[in-house]
């Protein structure tokens, strides 16, 4: 229940913020366009980073990194 | 792993080139896929196998499909080719205390083709060579072996379809080992909103998975099998020209055989009347993921990224997860990332040092126990597209090379009497990947 808690305010708090901010015209989007500004620059190394990680530790998801399973030890 | 080239001329003896890193193997596969299709007097390995037999039909058809974008120029702007290698290297077991570590060479091919105006097909296959991956384990003295070696292949199609604002997504995707079989399906919709400032995403995937046992002497029957379900909802919004965030949150509900069949619990071990179990786990777990997500683009042409995770399950396991990444460019064609990772883990409720023959699930998972991990390494990308040019290689519209070095290592929390320190503390893994993409 604490977990719906927190998500639902995050959530709040960020659309909250997005509702009062100016847009970004497409002119300005330039740094945004640049490799370096994407939220997942290298699919391929997310994937295996998750494959590694999850491998290794209790937690997993919420990157948005798909996959099947594995029996990886 | 030697390879043998083509005789010139008759009577002329071949060369044999000795293929002693798995860079330069991965390099004569890449290089030798076209001729192995045609089934000409290709080179060959010193085992008399081909190239085809070696890695595969589908990965080799994946390259000739590369080589003939670039051959034909077909291609159109949005279409990609990658090869990614990963060595991966552990020295300590997370389930047993004396066990070796694993080791584990994977790599990836991944390809994504236009097909129309607004719809992209994907393809990839990968293959996974681990060792020392499983332990046999000696009932009576509870000593460890390695199993050697275990490959897992995988693949996965998608097909992707953009109409106005809104992008659709499908993939389906299988792997296979020796003793894990796993097939999915998922599905995606992201919709663009305020002038393409913010994006709304869903997604859901469901994985059928059996599980089979390569223990000696097993009696239980299997294959076993689980099966899981994800629901993903994700918020991304520019919030400056500089900025961009994304929050969302993953619920994923697994039900069925979620142990590990070869490993073997001992039961009271530090008395007299110790006793050895299979390992049993619960059959259902409830995962709970949200992720907050920061890019800031910095005046000196480098960007910060960091990311928050928030986990939480149904076994008892929370987690919190701090990422930073740092990009800077060190030239116009080349970047440097430095990042660090910080992860902190609570034990399962059910996980603890001793087991006994009162606990309901025994286990050695070490996943489950309480512990911290830190992972810190540096990377470089260069874009290869000029000095491609340079040389007069036209494939494509860029080329980029990618190096990176990680270091991942875990340390264990001592907090609570029972549940500390798992079989294995101070696990310290080092992980090289090289990777070579093209947009056509």
């Amino acid at each position: 229940m604490k977990l719906w808690l927190l998500v639902v305010a995050l959530l709040s708090l960020f659309l909250a913020g997005c509702a009062s901010l100016e847009l970004v015209q497409p002119w300005e989007r330039e740094t945004l366009a640049d490799p370096i500004m994407q939220l997942e620059p290298d699919p391929s190394e997310a994937a295996f980073d998750e494959h590694i990680l999850s491998t290794r530790e209790g937690s997993a998801g919420g990157y948005g990194v798909a996959g099947g399973g594995c029996g990886c030890n | 792993m030697q390879l043998i080239t083509r005789r010139k001329a008759k009577g002329e003896r071949p060369k044999v080139l000795r293929l002693t890193s798995h860079v330069s193997r991965l390099a004569a596969f890449v290089l030798l896929a076209p001729c192995s299709l045609l089934k000409g007097d290709c080179p060959r390995f010193t085992d008399g196998a081909s190239l085809r037999r070696r890695i595969g039909t589908v990965p080799v058809i994946m390259l000739l499909t590369a080589y003939g974008l670039v051959l034909t120029g077909s291609a159109r702007a949005e279409d990609r080719f990658s090869v990614k290698y990963q060595h991966y290297e552990d020295d300590k077991s997370i389930y047993y205390k004396d066990a070796k570590g694993v080791t584990s060479d994977r790599w990836l091919i991944a390809i994504s083709k236009a097909i129309t105006e607004k719809t992209s097909l994907a393809l990839n296959y990968g293959v996974d060579a681990i060792s020392s991956a499983s332990w046999k384990v000696d009932g009576v003295t509870s000593a460890t072996k390695r199993a050697g070696e275990e490959t897992r292949y995988s693949g996965g199609l998608g097909l992707n379809h953009t109409i106005g604002t809104v992008n659709y997504s499908a993939n389906l995707g299988l792997s296979r080992e020796n003793n894990y079989n796993s097939n999915y399906l998922s599905a995606s919709v992201a919709k663009d909103y305020n002038k393409r400032n913010t994006t709304v995403a869903l997604s859901v995937s469901k994985a059928w998975d059996d599980i089979y046992s390569t223990k000696i002497g097993d009696s239980r029957t299997f294959p076993m099998s689980k099966d899981t379900s994800t629901v993903g909802l994700s918020f991304t919004q520019a919030l400056t020209p500089w900025t961009i965030a994304a929050i969302g949150h993953e619920y994923t509900m697994a039900e069925g055989y979620q142990a590990h069949p070869e490993n073997v619990v001992c039961l009271d071990c530090t008395s007299i009347n110790r006793a050895y179990t299979d390992e049993v786990h619960p059959e259902t777990r409830y995962r709970n993921a949200s992720v907050l997500r920061i890019n800031r683009y910095l005046p000196w042409r480098g960007a910060l990224h960091a990311d928050y995770r928030y986990y939480h399950d149904s076994w008892g396991v929370g987690s919190n997860t701090l990422g930073l990444k740092y990009y800077q460019y060190l030239s116009d064609d080349l970047v440097l990332r430095l990042r660090g990772r910080f992860y902190t883990q609570g034990a399962a409720d059910f996980y603890f040092k001793n087991p006994s023959a009162t606990d309901s699930y025994p286990t050695i998972d070490g996943k489950l126990r309480e512990f911290d991990s830190l992972m810190y390494g540096v990377k470089l990308i260069y874009n290869a597209t000029k000095a491609a040019g340079k040389a007069g290689i036209k494939v494509g519209e860029k080329i980029n090379l990618d190096l990176k070095w990680d270091v991942y290592q875990q340390a264990d929390a001592i907090t609570s009497p029972t549940k500390v320190a798992g079989p294995s503390t101070g696990l310290k893994a080092s992980i090289v990947q090289v990777g070579l993409g093209m947009e056509f």
